[in-house]
């Protein structure tokens, strides 16, 4: 359940406007669909020009251009990109370990501000939404729509849940059938460290990988107090971490984060690394310029 | 409280220390906290080990402080002896012993709180402890049978408090100071009795008699070794035999010297004896077992004291009191300056009985201490009782088993404040 009372869509008013007139291109062309915003990977007869094609024989008559026909005297194509909408799927983890820290901002405020954030922009390009929450006691969603109203019910789905539990994010993906673009929001521990696998099904089946990787700032920079760590979805486990042990601490981590990017650079995925101590708006910026720069390059 | 090792005290100590030492250097859990990222920290010992000044977990130092010791006072079989009954402590100050440091030594350390000290030759007194420095051997013989009647007379005074108390006998328990009651009288005690024995004095060396005597006296006839009281050579003497009038001299010797003063006066004797109300005649005398027959006119009578020999009417022929360290004997016995009297073996035998040394002839030989029965009179014979001293019973055999299981109850008592301890964490 989320804290400081983002219990209806009025409590991301700010952080909506910030991210009004952004777009979130695709990182590739969209597959044919419905119409939208994205390049689709078919060409058809859309009024914007793109080029012309020699013809070819075989190809429709109705897109020669007969006017540059009478200038050369030779047979072009006019050749138009179609446009279609992004179906985006956005799964968000709910394990315990993103109700971290437990008092004040942590990571399940965090990811629902960026699932929110990102939203809303697919929802301002027109792609239809659906955001999929990983809890415990099974999943929590709302069906991809692309109307505007779907943000109150995410924000209020997210206000419904409780982060705790251990949750397999894996398993829910396993189940969200391959949307064109899956973003994951999770801070992929314990369970949710088997979701890289299962991005690597989704990405290999066509989908558009974004993977938001959310770590608490007291993660990345534990207290220098020495303390007996705890794991909140396993709490039999159970480690002291002092000024001792603090260098193989980072050090670990940093291992595993790098492991982890590199993993899901490798499927082509969108990865991006935000802390708590990052703003949101920024977060969501880094991720849609992200598939801008991507989309550019494929382009 | 005595043990029985104790290395183990010390080795208790050594631990002891260490578990100071140990509380020095606090093991404590560090503070729990959630961090999902636990698997990323190095495995190590949950416990962090710091040193302080202060000594931590004083309940828990204390438990196991008590647990070491405890354990310790029982692995070196630590017991309180049982005080006992209080002790009825019979100091032998006769001539038999050989040593009076000796014996004062044996019953101090034989002595208890509370315990009577009873000094005792041919009688018996009750002394305190403070007053055992000044006790010396007497020159009287013993009487074991006086003594017991005096430690059962001090007996009586504690039976209000206990009704057991025990009788040390510290003696060498000569044949002397045995008497037909001695057994009896052990017997009768109600407790152990310990018998401490000391070292008895040398055999006496032959007696040396001096007499003075006017003319050709018959005694002096029969005085073994006799030689002239005027004569001062030679060794000094262990008797003297006055015929005449006994002089202050005479006293002071008797007295100083432990010396038997004789006084068996030939003439004059109203000057020493009492003269009887009626003077009669006798028929005999009885002394030392033996009977001299014969007609004895009989006009004096010895002053009171031991008698050492008897008119056939039974009334006292001779009699012996003590005088300082020697002793004085009366002897109203006349003997005809005429006559075989004298030479008679019966009258030898009873005049030597008569000559014999303060306390008759010394029998330094050891004698056995068997307590008899008084209903049975047959050593040994009482039902129900063993024959003998009982030895004094010392408690304290169970005494390291309860040490070992109250160690038991405190470990687990420090068990429990530890559990405590970590649910407060």
């Amino acid at each position: 359940m989320l804290r400081s009372g983002a219990g209806s869509l009025a409590a991301y008013a700010e952080l909506l406007d910030a991210l009004a007139g952004l777009t979130w291109p695709s990182a590739s062309r969209a597959r044919a669909g419905e119409p939208g915003a994205h390049r689709s990977s078919r060409r058809g007869r859309s009024p914007e020009f793109t080029e012309y094609r020699a013809y070819r024989p075989g190809d429709d008559l109705r897109r020669l251009d007969w006017k540059l026909f009478g200038r050369t005297d030779r047979l072009f194509l006019r050749i138009a990109d179609d446009h279609a909408a992004l179906r985006t799927a956005i799964v968000v983890d709910a394990s315990a370990s993103m109700r971290f820290p437990v008092a004040g901002y942590g990571k399940w405020e965090h990811a629902c501000a960026i699932a929110l954030g990102l939203a809303s922009i697919a929802i301002a390009d027109g792609d239809a939404v659906g955001v999929v929450v990983a809890a415990r006691g099974g999943d929590r969603a709302v069906p991809a729509r692309r109307r505007r109203d779907v943000l109150h019910d995410v924000a209020t789905l997210f206000h419904s849940t409780e982060a705790d539990g251990d949750v397999s994010v894996a398993d829910t993906l396993s189940r969200v059938s391959s949307p064109p673009r899956l973003v994951v929001i999770s801070d992929f521990l314990g369970g949710a460290e088997r979701a890289v696998p299962a991005l690597h099904v989704a990405a290999a089946s066509g989908s558009e990988i974004v993977a938001v990787h959310v770590v608490a700032s007291a993660e990345l920079d534990p207290p220098a107090r020495a303390f007996l760590a705890a794991d909140p979805e396993r709490p039999s486990v159970q480690r002291a971490l002092s000024a001792n042990n603090r260098a193989g601490y980072d050090a670990a981590f940093a291992s595993w984060r790098a492991r982890v990017a590199g993993e899901l650079h490798a499927m082509h995925a969108n990865y991006v690394l935000t802390s708590t101590d990052e703003s949101v708006r920024d977060a969501v910026r880094r991720v849609v310029a992200g598939n801008a720069v991507r989309g550019e390059g494929n382009a | 409280m005595s043990v029985l090792a104790p290395l183990w005290l010390v080795a208790a100590a050594v631990v002891g220390v260490g578990v100071v030492v140990a509380h020095l250097f606090s093991t404590s859990v560090p503070p729990r906290d959630v961090l999902p990222t636990v698997g990323f920290v190095p495995e190590r010992a949950p416990l962090a080990v710091m040193r302080t000044r202060r000594i931590s977990d004083v309940a828990l130092l204390l438990l196991r402080l008590l647990a070491v010791a405890l354990l310790g006072l029982a692995l070196a079989g630590a017991h309180v002896p049982r005080s006992g009954p209080p002790r009825v402590v019979l100091v032998d100050v006769s001539r038999a012993v050989a040593s009076m440091d000796e014996a004062r030594d044996s019953a101090l350390a034989a002595a208890t709180d509370g315990g009577i000290f009873i000094a005792f030759d041919s009688t018996a007194r009750r002394v305190t402890r403070d007053s055992l420095d000044a006790l010396t051997v007497s020159g009287a013989r013993g009487s074991l049978s006086a003594g017991l009647v005096a430690a059962h007379r001090a007996r009586a005074s504690l039976a209000d408090q206990r009704n057991e108390s025990e009788l040390v006998l510290v003696s060498p328990v000569v044949r002397e100071a045995m008497d037909a009651a001695t057994s009896r009288l052990i017997a009768l005690w109600d407790g152990p009795v310990r018998v401490v024995r000391v070292a008895a004095a040398a055999a006496a060396p032959a007696p040396r008699w001096e007499v003075r005597a006017v003319g050709d006296d018959p005694v002096a006839a029969v005085v073994p070794g006799a030689v002239p009281a005027t004569r001062a050579a030679g060794p000094p003497a262990t008797g003297r035999v006055v015929r005449t009038l006994p002089t202050r001299a005479d006293s002071a010797w008797a007295r100083d010297s432990a010396g038997a003063l004789v006084l068996w006066p030939a003439t004059d004797a109203g000057a020493v004896l009492v003269r009887r109300e009626a003077t009669d005649s006798q028929g005999g005398i009885a002394a030392a077992g033996r009977v001299v027959v014969g007609t004895f006119a009989r006009e004096y009578q010895p002053r009171a004291g031991r008698v050492l020999a008897r008119w056939l009417d039974g009334a006292p022929a001779a009699t012996e009191r003590p005088l300082g360290l020697g002793c004085v004997r009366e002897v109203a016995i006349p003997v005809d300056a005429v006559g075989d009297e004298a030479l008679r073996d019966s009258f030898r035998d009873i005049a030597r009985s008569l000559l014999e040394p303060c306390g008759g002839a010394p029998d330094f030989a050891m004698a056995a201490l068997t307590p008899v029965s008084p209903d049975s009179g047959a050593p040994g014979a009482s039902p129900g009782r063993s024959p003998g001293p009982r030895p004094a019973r010392e408690s304290g055999s169970r005494a390291p088993l309860w040490l070992a299981l109250l160690a038991l109850g405190v470990l687990v008592a420090e068990q429990l404040v530890r559990a405590r301890a970590r649910g407060l964490a």
